[in-house]
């Protein structure tokens, strides 16, 4: 599985997801730390950075494209009510993504506005280097890429989330654990079983059954 | 692709693909801020200006807060103290009895204060089964202090109104710090809001809790036990349960 490539997180144009970049974190994290401050105009930065990561992260977690963004949205205004609290010299990725999680638990619990689950969309998985391949080797990704997201889609949130967080958002364990307030081996164990799915799903070409609940 | 032997190293999550791999890229152009908020399918270079109206308060007005709470609280115990009395037969009671109804409360109440608002090593506070063991052993170990240590002194047989005074008391002598601190902490904790926010109103009425046994001259335990350690598991209950969601980020 090609790594996508780093190129630094606040070029919004070129954030990479799922692999930590140690530069561009430490960026987004002094930027955090002057908006802690009271320096507005490093919202601006702050958003280009964790924007994009946030959307895609909402979206792995099941949200539908524009809930997404209506999240990720959310999820800025209540970093922006709670930036003071951000403890110094900590940082900020994992602290976003525990508030975008409480945003979508939030929303995924309202009756009101129940999350529909992620159908994605044929045209929105893009496999990198799918359009310039051939068209058998980008169906056969694409393919691959629906059955993962089908099996996702059936798993409980616990083991969605945790899987999400260790291999598509490139948390440590013990960040992962953190953000989803459990402990690291409850977070290894939900994320093996996860993967044990999604690896039975791949291999026979077969989706559990959805066991959809919301936990936090 | 095949089972992992050794399912505590995750490097075989790797071979899962990564369905979303390009998104970040199109969401980028989707999602940036504007002057009065956050918009959609705006251009990605938008200058981003955080929400208006809606400002959290920054660090400096974080730690006025802070020490604006702590001493309204201090203030609040004390001049209820200064009021009521402290206990007559304090100069008759064996220090061990001292340390074990006022001291203890008094340190677990700070400790568990302090492990709340700790950010710990991430910035996301201190392990969920630590907050979750010290939000239950505050309550915990006031009332098995009661019933451990023996009453010094004769005991005399309380009315089920004097414990309702206790308890009354104990309870409007918590409630006011547990207001300030919620004020101080909105929407401090991300994670873990309902144990950290257990911790504080535990600490309040911790606090509150020891200022009582401080007060009452009575060491009968189950007037000890209604009156003065109910309000600390009731002020842990409300704090975990109903201040939490204020202070959920």
């Amino acid at each position: 599985m090609p790594d996508s490539p780093s190129t630094g997180v606040l070029n919004a144009g070129s954030v990479s997801v799922g692999r930590e970049m140690p530069e561009g974190t430490a960026l987004l994290d002094r930027a955090m730390d002057r908006y802690a401050d009271g320096d507005d105009s490093a919202f601006a930065a702050l958003f280009s950075g964790l924007g994009p990561r946030l959307v895609a992260f909402l979206k792995r977690m099941g949200a539908a494209q524009e809930q997404a963004h209506d999240l990720a949205q959310e999820t800025f205004m209540r970093m922006h009510q709670a930036r003071g609290h951000f403890a110094r010299g900590k940082s900020v990725v994992p602290w976003a993504y525990a508030i975008a999680r409480n945003c979508y638990i939030s929303h995924a619990r309202s009756p009101k506005a129940r999350m529909a689950r992620n159908a994605l969309d044929a045209d929105e998985i893009e496999i990198a280097g799918g359009q310039e391949g051939n068209a058998e080797s980008s169906n056969i990704a694409r393919q691959m890429a629906e059955t993962v997201q089908r099996a996702l889609d059936a798993m409980t949130p616990a083991r969605r989330e945790a899987f999400v967080l260790l291999r598509y958002e490139g948390l440590s364990v013990e960040a992962a654990a953190q953000v989803l307030g459990t402990t690291e081996g409850a977070v290894k164990v939900r994320a093996f079983h996860a993967y044990e799915a999604i690896r039975i799903a791949l291999k026979e070409g077969e989706t559990p059954k959805p066991t959809e609940t919301v936990s936090r | 692709m095949s089972a992992p032997s050794n399912p505590d190293d995750l490097a075989f999550l790797n071979e899962i693909p990564d369905l979303l791999q390009d998104a970040p890229r199109s969401a980028s152009s989707d999602v940036v801020a504007s002057g009065s908020g956050l918009e959609k399918n705006a251009t990605p270079n938008a200058p981003a200006q955080p929400p208006r109206g809606v400002a959290g308060p920054t660090r400096a007005q974080l730690r006025a807060r802070f020490r604006l709470s702590v001493l309204l609280s201090l203030a609040w115990m004390g001049a209820h103290l200064a009021v009521y009395g402290v206990r007559e037969n304090l100069s008759l009671l064996p220090p061990t009895y001292v340390l074990a109804q006022i001291g203890a409360p008094f340190v677990i109440a700070l400790l568990s204060m302090l492990v709340a608002l700790s950010p710990g090593r991430l910035g996301l506070g201190v392990a969920v089964g630590v907050t979750a063991a010290l939000a239950l052993a505050g309550p915990l170990s006031f009332a098995l202090a009661v019933f451990r240590v023996p009453p010094p002194l004769p005991v005399t047989v309380g009315s089920w109104v004097s414990h309702l005074v206790c308890l009354d008391l104990t309870l409007v002598w918590m409630s006011v710090p547990m207001l300030l601190f919620a004020f101080y902490l909105r929407r401090a904790f991300p994670t873990g809001a309902g144990f950290r926010s257990a911790l504080v109103g535990g600490s309040c009425g911790l606090f509150a809790g020891s200022m009582m046994n401080l007060h009452c001259a009575s060491v009968e335990q189950i007037h000890m036990v209604l009156g003065h350690a109910v309000p600390v598991g009731i002020g842990c209950l409300v704090g975990g349960l109903l201040v939490s969601r204020w202070l959920r980020a």
